[in-house]
Order: structure tokens, then C-alpha cells, then sequence
């Protein structure tokens, strides 16, 4: 499965980068490559191409700011979740959010 | 240039520190960096962090929180890292206790962007295990510091 994320959260430093590394680990748990954009206090970092949005079955919003740059994921399958909730158990986010598919 | 050692020294590290409460620690926090001159008021670093614990808990769980604040009142992007004599409630992700705190202060303005850095590859760091455990392992400041030199 071709699984992205991004995430965010109030002062973009500390749970933006956690919750991108939790979820990149519970990919890799579970067998899945995933990659993360973060969205935090330096900007987009590790940006998702136009190609990998096109390409992914699901894309997990672990957000707690308004996504930047929203419309570029109109029309796909989006799993919504708080920042907190990959740091907490990452393998049941990717879990619920290939539910959706 | 800027590296990990401007922003934790000995003054910002406690080791088995006697705090009972996530207000008293924050306080004590809040305190440190104010007497290191690396925040200006008190009162608004404590708000700060109380601020952010409303807005969701730091306590990230496996023991470890994280409080943090962005604010103007801040002077140098600090990161004071506390040890708990006993382990407190923390409302943590995984409802279990706290043992070690460690606490983010960045300032609202600041030239570069280097410190972001720092403490954004702290934060990923913090969720590998071997990290973690190594790190926690450590009671010796000096120590603790070339640790985070050398693994950032």
C-alpha cells in the first residue's frame, strides 16, 4: 500500500516530528513504506511530490493546524487523527486508515 | 555557528530533582531559565507551558514529557532536561508516569533557524528506543551533553 502522512501541531517543533517519525516506524512494522510531510515551525519539510499524492491509496492528516496547501490532496481517501494519536500507537493509525481503502 | 551546547549546559540539567506536581515542575523550569538569563519573565515562560499542556498533554509517554513554549520573553532557544526523584502524573499518552522531563524553550523571533533544527531532531530522536534508553540511562550532565552533541 502506498500510505502518506502529514503532520503538525501548535508550535511545530516537537510532536510534528515525532508523530512523522512514529509513523514512518509503524509502517515499517506493519510493512508499509510511508511518507511523512511535516508541516511544523520550519516550513514544509520532506514536501509530498504531486506524483506520490497521485499515487497514494490513503493520506493520514495527523494535524492540529489547518494543512497548508490543502487542495493539493482534493480527492483522495484522507484519515483525519490528532498529533497526539500516532505517537500513542502508530500501527493502529496506519491499521484504521487502510480501512478506509 | 550554533550547536547543541548553547542550548543545554550544566545549569539546565537536574538530576533527581524533588518535584510532585506537572505545575511544580513546570515552574522550576520556568525558574532555571530565568536565573540562567535565557528568558526574561517568569511568570510568562510558566504561562507558557501551563498554555500548552491545556492545549494537549506533553506527557508523550515511556516515562518522558516534553512541555514546551514559544515565547518573546524567551532570549535563547534552551532545552533543560530534569530527572524525577519520583515519577508524577503527567495525563501522559499512555496513562503512566513521568520520570524525565524535558523542557523546550524557544523564543518567538529568533535569527536562524538552526535551533529549530536541534530540537527537531531531538523530538524524532526521542521516539527510537536505543535513543531513549541510552540517553535516560545517563546521570552525569557532562555526559548528557556530549551525548546530545554527538547523536544530533
Amino acid at each position: 500500500m502506498k500510505i502518506l502522512g502529514v503532520t503538525s501541531c501548535p508550535t511545530g517543533v516537537a510532536h510534528t516530528n515525532m508523530a512523522a517519525k512514529a509513523l514512518v516506524k509503524a509502517g515499517e512494522k506493519l510493512g508499509h513504506t510511508v511518507k511523512v510531510e511535516k508541516q511544523g515551525a520550519l516550513g514544509i519539510q520532506n514536501r509530498l511530490t504531486k506524483e506520490e499524492i497521485a499515487e497514494a491509496d490513503v493520506i493520514i492528516f495527523a494535524v492540529e493546524q489547518k494543512v497548508r496547501e490543502e487542495n493539493r490532496f482534493k480527492g483522495k481517501v484522507i484519515y483525519k487523527v490528532s498529533v497526539s494519536a500516532p505517537i500513542k500507537n502508530g500501527v493502529k493509525v496506519i491499521e484504521d486508515a487502510l480501512k478506509l481503502i | 555557528m550554533m550547536d547543541i551546547r548553547a542550548m543545554i549546559t550544566e545549569n539546565t540539567i537536574e538530576f533527581d530533582a524533588d518535584l510532585k506536581t506537572r505545575e511544580e515542575v513546570l515552574e522550576h523550569i520556568s525558574e532555571i531559565l530565568v536565573k540562567n538569563n535565557r528568558a526574561n519573565n517568569k511568570e510568562v515562560i510558566f504561562n507558557g507551558f501551563l498554555q500548552r499542556e491545556k492545549e494537549g498533554t506533553t506527557g508523550i509517554g515511556l516515562q518522558l514529557a516534553i512541555p514546551h513554549c514559544k515565547e518573546e520573553d524567551i532570549l535563547e532557544p534552551t532545552i533543560v532536561y530534569i530527572t524525577l526523584k519520583n515519577p508524577i502524573d503527567w495525563d501522559s499518552l499512555d496513562e503512566k508516569p513521568v520520570k524525565v522531563v524535558i523542557g523546550l524553550a524557544i523564543p518567538k523571533k529568533y535569527e536562524g533557524t538552526l535551533h529549530l533544527e536541534i530540537l527537531s531532531a531531538l523530538a524524532s530522536n526521542l521516539m527510537e528506543d536505543d535513543f531513549k534508553d541510552k540517553l535516560f540511562k545517563i546521570n552525569n550532565k557532562e555526559e548528557l551533553i556530549n551525548f546530545l552533541y554527538k547523536n544530533l
